[in-house]
């Protein structure tokens, strides 16, 4: 299973969190999806067990980065993101990625626990978000994920 | 120690159990000492991000105020001053003090001067006409009034009389919570009036001018079922919505100056990013130049908004339209005066957002920040311990 490299990753994040706040400022830039949370799915694959520390180190980094451009907290942005690729991993290895709407009920349930975090952290703050947004944000992962993750080829899906 | 693959497997995978369980409990309920390590850790980072994030939102979205935003001043304080201040009295000073915070369940007042500012216990405090009741402790920066509607507190009263002979005495009893203070041990002679009005009575150890003014506490009212032998008088006592930003004590001597200004911490801040990048262009990040906990930021002349969340020096302020402060907000009308067209709203206050901040018209829109801030608070009541005056 290919890793991507920190050289790359990095940077990458850097350039998400500083796009992202300008990406809120258009005029439905609530309803866009979290670029953090969809980049945390599409750069980590399935762990299987193996190389938990990965994507441990890889959340603790982009939730740093996600509450630095934000007044969320860095606690809430850690559980969020990790929380969604716990789900992600318990939910796809009992389905096939062969149907679009399975793909997108994955991005659907995954993106749920970050997006009830950010809800409560919107009302602690005293925001007032329409619901619809987290609704958008919620539908939008799913989508993405269900039209850009590929099946993998035949003999890795085998092994899983 | 040395586990075979699948054992080894299940402790990682029950150990980040444990990790994102710990992580959405800290999300759910914050502990603050926590909290704040996680901002500690923040900081940095956000110290590098936010101006470059600032920069490409500028570049996307050059939104500027607009110029008429701002402008109000605020009479508010003018306008409960004139409300709050007694008719003058011969030999008596009216010192007027600032309530740090109204607390609505104890039925008290604590003021944010104390002995330094000639204060002392039993001392009647007073709004306008409204009698509201006695300062019950005083320390040396702080006081703390009890309400006439606190439980088992007793006021001696006179109450107009049904046949319009001389008035009646009463005392009046607080019932805290429970509801509005009774009327007790009526004079016998004569039935009270219904809805007249309930008049403060001096006592032998007060200042002897007092009793000229004519406290009131409210109207007299009869309730209950008197054919069931369940019939009861009580007073209407509310607090005035001006007792809650500032009150008066007569006294006999008096210091320098006889109006104890509160006391707030004003730091100047400027914009570091109008967007936040979860919640979007409801708040807006600030930098301030010195190390404080503001709770409110001013825009010009009105209040931009409240501070939400603060990382070192850098403050998220949440950017609200202002009838969204709901019951934190005041307009004149809440002191008894004309509203002006368009009707403006002030800020409440508390013990840590200033009292009359000017918020903007009722029907404005969210405030959009400008280039500079004064980020502002109320300065906190010395710790307990110090130098009690009682």
């Amino acid at each position: 299973m290919k890793y991507p490299r920190w050289r790359i990753l990095i940077p990458v994040a850097i350039l998400i969190t500083i796009l992202t706040p300008a990406l809120r400022s258009l005029p439905a830039g609530l309803a866009i999806p979290d670029p953090w949370l969809l980049f945390t799915l599409m750069a980590l694959p399935l762990f299987h067990g193996d190389r938990i520390g990965y994507g441990v180190r890889f959340v603790a980094l982009l939730g740093m980065l996600r509450a630095s451009v934000s007044a969320a907290s860095v606690f809430s942005c850690w559980a969020g993101l990790g929380a969604a690729l716990i789900v992600r991993e318990r939910v796809q290895r009992r389905f096939t990625d062969e149907h679009f709407m399975l793909r997108f009920g994955i991005g659907l349930l995954s993106s749920l626990p970050p997006t009830l975090l950010d809800a409560l952290d919107a009302q602690r703050l005293g925001l007032q978000i329409p619901w619809n947004s987290f609704a958008w944000r919620i539908l939008w992962v799913g989508l993405i994920w269900a039209t850009l993750k590929r099946p993998g080829p035949s003999h890795s899906r085998r092994q899983v | 120690m040395f586990l075979l693959p699948l054992a080894e497997r299940h402790r990682r995978s029950l150990l980040l159990g444990l990790l994102l369980a710990a992580l959405i409990l800290q999300s759910w309920l914050p502990w603050k000492p926590l909290q704040t390590l996680g901002n500690v850790c923040v900081a940095p980072v956000a110290a590098i991000t936010m101006p470059l994030a600032g920069r490409v939102v500028d570049r996307v979205d050059p939104r500027r105020p607009a110029d008429e935003s701002g402008g109000a001043t605020s009479e508010f304080i003018e306008v409960e001053r004139q409300q709050g201040q007694p008719q003058p009295v011969a030999g008596v000073a009216w010192l007027e003090i600032p309530v740090f915070e109204h607390r609505r369940l104890e039925h008290k007042l604590i003021l944010a001067a104390g002995a330094n500012y000639g204060l002392a216990v039993d001392m009647p405090v007073i709004f306008g006409r409204t009698w509201l009741g006695r300062l019950v402790e005083v320390k040396q920066y702080s006081a703390v009034v009890q309400l006439a509607s606190s439980a088992a507190v007793p006021t001696s009263v006179l109450l107009q009389s049904a046949d319009g002979s001389t008035p009646l005495r009463a005392v009046v009893e607080g019932r805290g919570n429970e509801g509005s203070p009774l009327l007790r041990w009526i004079e016998n002679r004569a039935d009270p009036k219904d809805a007249a009005p309930v008049q403060w009575r001096a006592g032998a150890d007060d200042l002897p001018g007092l009793a000229q003014l004519g406290l009131r506490l409210g109207l007299a009212q009869f309730a209950g079922d008197v054919l069931r032998g369940a019939g009861f008088w009580q007073v209407d006592f509310a607090l005035p919505a001006g007792a809650e930003g500032r009150v008066f004590v007569p006294a006999g001597a008096i210091a320098e100056s006889t109006v104890a200004e509160p006391q707030i911490d004003f730091s100047t801040a400027h914009l570091a990013l109008r967007v936040d990048g979860v919640f979007g262009a409801q708040l807006c990040g600030l930098r301030t130049l010195h190390d404080g906990i503001p709770s409110v930021v001013l825009n010009e002349q009105t209040v931009l908004g409240k501070v939400v969340a603060q990382r070192g020096n850098l403050l998220w302020c949440s950017l609200l339209p202002p009838q969204a402060w709901h019951n934190e907000a005041l307009r004149l009308s809440d002191l008894g005066v004309v509203d002006p067209d368009p009707i403006q709203l002030y800020s409440r206050g508390d013990s840590t957002v200033p009292r009359g901040l000017p918020l903007g018209s009722v029907d404005a829109v969210a405030p959009v920040p400008g280039d500079k801030f004064w980020a502002l608070t109320r300065v906190p009541l010395p710790p307990e311990g110090e130098a009690d005056a009682e």
